[in-house]
């Protein structure tokens, strides 16, 4: 291992690595501003720009790889001079923009200013004056004067997002960053640019003269947009959300969000939202209920014992974008205390379904382990809906593979998207014709490139297939199972579908059939304390003398509902807008008793029983399953709606004034069950989870739950 | 470690103004203070009684509460309550910036502000490693000698109304009155003056101020001579605050006695002199030190202060250099103003240093200074960042209140107030 010595201490640094690299390691303060770990190396801002023996020159830190028994200097006259007349020089024409800037106070240009410049300005002349509020796109808007030229937006249309809708334009003292002629920015990770600009020269409409960043309190959480789960930090003031940026988070994002994502919060502080339970029959002038009574309400709808209230049947159906708490608590609850096991994720009208087959496949040895490996992989065929758009992020490792490491990539998509460009070949695909795609990559026949492809999987020593057809993923994954046989040990399956937490609904037992943990339940005895992972209240109270017939699939429960055979129907979302399924739409309206939990208001609103206000993703804390199987952490950024019960603790109190357990109800509790009972969360908690994430267990399902059923209680 | 009789110095005595003391036989009242009433009726009967005085009282000077129990006139125990002006002000200083603390320490000690201000800004300067500019530094004795007056004006005045000499209280005030005038010139508050900055000081003086503080000593120097002719050798005051409230040396060291109230007893001990900091050791003043360590004593001390600041005072106006108020440092002082509106490297410095603060080292440093009720410290723990991690005060009237219990004990409950008014306590910085 190399060492070399900066200002005269010895370092130990990896072979390949840059002085700047080993300064960072080291906390060694060289300033930078075009550098960007996540970017490649153009030294170009040349305030990084050190001292190294031998070289009759300054050279640049960023750039300069090291080798054994370097000596580099950061703090000699020589490159402190140079430094601070880099900086100056930067400051020439830079407007006097801080009081009105969003950057400032989370500037690197100020800080460089701040930290090394150290004298006053010596410049006599005006300002040049440029273009200032030069809209390039839905988001961002940019400002020539500030801008000091660094490339790191350029470079990341270019290289990172790969749209190329940046370019520098000009020359010398008239270079500037632009659109290419006729072009607007509509790079799906735009946001991006506002982060990676070290000056405020790029910022988001959104977020323009909105807040100082002392103002705000940053949250760190994990975005419910998609089931990529990028780690992001949320930034609020005084309870309204101002602004969500990228956190860095190697396993997941790296340092990106996409704007669906980052924008995509206005629902939080919209007005239209519940705050309040209400229901038709509340003696109170705004039909309102306190938390206890609503409570009170649901648990008679449950168990009332005499007869008039009681709603014998259930269904319940939850949106896909909840936090794995609450559908532990769901299921515990649908399970104990509703005594059903018909659980329906309304993830689409044919949306996926936790089949024995997929369950199988979840545990198996076919699927991807971690997404990092698609950084290694050599091979990637992405099948199905446009990555970029589906799964935003995730395109940009694929990306990274394919421009970084030379992975080969085919598409075979049913719409055009950005990895198109990066693809070694692509074919349009039309809806539905998926397997069929597949299919004939495993026969090898027919066109040149089926055979290309069947080569290329055959000889990859690390091939990934992507699956992403969203409600046709089902059969897409038994010809892809078929098709892992060509090359056992080097192909990996990664199934994406549409909703942001599956994998956590399914770990968590929200799935008919199939308790916390996806182990099988028996035969689908509702209460069954191998399935409910706790003692049912229905057990306990002889309720469920009948045995409750082996789960339906989603079509058939939602019929029984429409049917009018299941009375009551528990409706659930929280975190983000749901527009739920039009089957599932259809059943709500036809049931007999509707209890509806939502963010905001609605059509089912007035047709509800009993509706309760949910949290969205900046009002909880909670716990999200990426669909490689990584658990992250959201918090709590925003404090919502007055004296909102978190629907644990509402679930919680329901049960025990039907007669069941004691629980605690929050968050934290309930993840401290889930360590408990799901086999693949044992040992973690909260404050493990805290920075990145951690992978969970990947053999669950396989054996019963460690501890799983028989507490007693 | 505790003090005895024999381990302090030896030191010479001066009395501060040259006023004669008269003898302690002459006024003396005739009851012993310490022997109380009962002990000379055997057989007697009798009953203690607690009463509060305070925390609404007047001559508690503030919100103090003394618990006190009674055997009639007499007090047998006397246990100050603390805290009713606890506003958390050194827990709120782990979330402040170092500039955006300096007015909550004009909330201390509220009639010494300017001192307080010094004493916060001269601990935070050691922990930076910084000193501010000379001239800075002599305008900052002047601030602390003009708060040392005005500090005792009050107490004084306060004092001989509690103990019913109540014009002395109108002259002190209209003294004191003079003093908040220059202070209002200077830094433009009569009282939460916030006056000094990490590396300097608020501004300048302004055009004709040492003009004005001339006229001002020449004036406080009669009126002085003015007060001693009503005070100090009146029979009344002299009845009630001779022999009364007395602590010796060793104790009031041990009890942890600052300032006028440790002198009163006879230690020769002054910040100002013994651990020098601004440019004290370049100015000449006297230490004035008491013998009796009574409550009159401790009203000598304060006369005779204020002689020794007067004398500071002249000479600060008589050798202040000329020269820069602030550190040059753009890093820590701001630029200034017109710079900031129009060249970019100065807005940036101005945007950092009112945005962020200044960035301190790591490191714990404690620094005291002579205020006028004693000394002042402030210890401050930097871990790198723009505020402290912890900060704490040691205030002198906290401390100095700590021997109130014994003060009190065996004297009749109208010499608390005596007693009160000789510690010349204030709650701003008892409570913090």
């Amino acid at each position: 291992m190399p060492k070399i010595r900066i200002n005269d201490t010895e370092y130990e640094a990896k072979d390949g690595a840059t002085i700047l690299d080993v300064a960072r390691a080291n906390g060694i303060d060289i300033p930078y501003m075009c550098y960007h770990p996540g970017m490649d190396i153009v030294a170009v801002c040349r305030v990084c720009q050190v001292e190294v023996k031998g070289m009759p020159k300054l050279q640049t830190a960023c750039s300069l790889p090291i080798r054994d028994g370097m000596e580099v200097f950061t703090e000699s006259e020589q490159a402190r001079k140079a430094r601070a007349g880099t900086v100056e020089f930067w400051l020439v024409n830079h407007p006097l923009d801080c009081p009105i800037c969003d950057k400032g106070g989370e500037c690197p240009l100020q800080d460089v200013t701040y930290n090394i410049r150290g004298g006053g300005s010596r410049l006599r002349d005006p300002k040049v004056n440029r273009p200032k509020r030069k809209i390039l796109g839905e988001h961002i808007v940019f400002d020539v004067e500030r801008c000091i030229i660094c490339w790191r937006c350029t470079r990341f249309t270019q290289d990172i997002s790969g749209s190329e809708q940046l370019m520098l334009t000009n020359r010398g003292v008239k270079t500037e960053i632009d659109t290419p002629p006729g072009v607007t920015l509509t790079d799906p990770f735009s946001g991006n640019l506002a982060d990676v600009c070290p000056v405020g020269a790029l910022t988001t409409r959104e977020f323009r003269f909105k807040s100082r960043p002392w103002e705000m309190t940053p949250v760190e959480s994990t975005c419910t947009a998609c089931s990529v789960g990028c780690s992001t930090t949320v930034w609020s003031k005084r309870g309204v959300i101002q602004r969500l940026t990228a956190r860095e988070n190697l396993e997941v994002n790296d340092y990106w969000l996409c704007d669906r994502g980052r924008f995509d919060t206005t629902f939080v502080n919209a007005s239209g939202r519940l705050v309040r339970p209400t229901g038709p029959v509340s003696t109170a002038a705004d039909k309102s209920y306190s938390w206890e009574e609503a409570a009170l309400v649901l648990a008679g709808m449950a168990m009332g014992r005499d007869g008039a209230n009681r709603v014998a049947s259930w269904a319940v159906v939850a949106a896909p974008h909840a936090t794995n708490e609450e559908y532990f608590a769901l299921q515990r609850f649908a399970r104990g205390v509703l005594n059903t096991e018909d659980l329906v994720l309304d993830t689409g009208v044919q949306g996926p379904e936790l089949t024995p087959s997929r369950a199988e496949f979840l545990s198996g040895n076919h699927r991807l382990d971690a997404v990092r490996d698609l950084d290694t992989a050599d091979v990637i065929v992405q099948v199905g809906q446009n990555l970029e758009a589906s799964h935003p992020v995730y395109s940009l490792r694929i990306r990274k593979a394919v421009r970084g490491k030379g992975a080969k990539l085919y598409v075979g998509s049913t719409a055009p998207g950005g990895l198109d460009r990066e693809a070694s070949l692509r074919v349009g695909l039309n809806e539905g014709d998926e397997a069929a795609f597949l299919q004939g990559i495993h026969a090898g026949t027919g066109e040149d490139s089926f055979l290309r492809l069947k080569d290329a999987l055959t000889s990859a020593a690390r091939g990934v297939i992507i699956l992403n057809a969203g409600p046709r993923n089902e059969a897409l994954l038994a010809v892809a199972l078929v098709l892992t046989k060509l090359n056992p040990s080097g192909l990996k399956l990664f199934v994406l579908d549409d909703g942001s937490n599956i994998s956590g609904a399914w770990d968590m037992g929200f799935a008919a059939g199939y308790g916390p943990g996806r182990v099988a339940g028996l035969a689908g005895v509702a209460g069954s304390t191998a399935v409910a992972g706790s003692t049912g209240v229905a057990a306990t109270q002889g309720l469920s003398d009948t045995t409750v017939a082996p789960p339906r699939g989603r079509a058939a429960v939602l019929a029984a509902v429409t049917g009018g055979q299941i009375e009551g129907l528990l409706l659930y979302n929280s975190g983000r807008p749901w527009a739920f399924s039009p089957d599932v739409l259809e059943a709500a309206r036809a049931a007999r008793r509707l209890v509806l939990f939502d963010i905001a208001d609605g059509s089912l609103v007035e047709k509800a029983q009993l509706v309760l206000p949910t949290p969205t993703f900046a009002e909880t804390d909670g716990t999200l399953t990426s669909p490689d199987g990584r658990v992250q952490l959201i918090r709590r950024a925003v404090p919502g709606p007055e004296r909102l019960w978190h629907p644990g603790v509402f679930l919680a109190r329901a049960e025990r004034l039907a007669g069941g357990a004691t629980r605690a109800g929050q968050p934290i509790d309930i993840f401290r069950d889930i360590s408990r009972e799901v086999a693949g969360y044992a040992q973690l908690n909260f404050g493990l989870l805290r920075a990145s994430g951690l992978p969970t267990r990947k053999d669950m399902g396989r054996a019963p739950a460690t501890v799983g059923g028989g507490s007693p209680e | 470690m505790t003090v005895t009789e024999k381990d302090l110095p030896t030191s010479g005595r001066t009395d501060g103004g040259g006023s004669a003391l008269p003898s302690a036989d002459a006024v003396r009242t005739g009851l012993t203070a310490t022997a109380p009433i009962h002990a000379a009726m055997p057989g007697s009967r009798h009953q203690t009684m607690t009463v509060n005085m305070g925390p609404q009282h007047p001559s508690t000077h503030g919100v103090l509460r003394i618990n006190l129990e009674l055997d009639g006139e007499i007090v047998v125990r006397a246990v100050p309550v603390c805290g009713y002006l606890h506003r958390g002000y050194e827990k709120i200083a782990e979330s402040k910036t170092f500039h955006q603390y300096i007015p909550y320490t004009d909330r201390l000690d509220y009639l010494a502000p300017l001192s307080n201000n010094v004493a916060y800004i001269l601990a935070v300067e050691k922990l930076l490693g910084i000193e501010a500019p000379v001239r800075a530094q002599w305008i900052r004795v002047m601030v602390c000698e003009l708060a040392r007056i005005s500090a005792h004006l009050l107490g004084v005045g306060t004092w001989a109304l509690d103990l019913g000499a109540q014009s002395m209280f109108f002259y002190t005030f209209r003294e004191r009155e003079a003093i908040y005038n220059l202070y209002e010139k200077l830094t433009g508050a009569r009282m939460t003056t916030s006056f000094t900055r990490i590396g300097g000081i608020m501004a300048d003086l302004p055009d004709g101020f040492l003009d004005d503080m001339a006229g001002f000593i020449k004036q406080m120097k009669k009126k002085i001579d003015d007060y001693e002719r009503l005070l100090t050798k009146n029979r009344i005051w002299i009845r009630r605050t001779r022999d009364i409230g007395i602590i010796g040396p060793a104790e009031a060291i041990n009890i942890g006695l600052t300032g006028p109230a440790l002198r009163g007893s006879g230690v020769d001990w002054d910040l100002r002199r013994d651990r020098p900091y601004l440019v004290y050791p370049e100015i000449e003043f006297d230490v004035v030190v008491g013998r009796a360590g009574d409550v009159y004593d401790r009203y000598l001390m304060r006369i005779g202060e204020m002689r020794q600041s007067l004398r500071i005072l002249e000479q600060v106006a008589r050798m202040i250099p000329d020269g820069p108020v602030n550190i040059a440092d753009p890093r820590i002082s701001y630029p200034p103003k017109d710079r900031v509106y129009s060249s970019m490297e100065e807005l940036i410095y101005h945007f950092k240093i009112a945005a962020e603060g200044i960035r301190a080292p790591a490191g714990e440093v404690y620094h005291a200074i002579e205020n006028p009720k004693g000394e002042l410290g402030f210890f401050i723990k930097g871990d790198g960042t723009n505020h402290p991690y912890r900060l704490q005060i040691r205030s002198p009237s906290f401390l100095n209140l700590q021997s109130l219990p014994r003060l009190c004990e065996g004297h009749q409950i109208a010499d608390v107030i005596a007693i009160i008014g000789s510690l010349d306590i204030v709650l701003g910085e008892i409570d913090r």
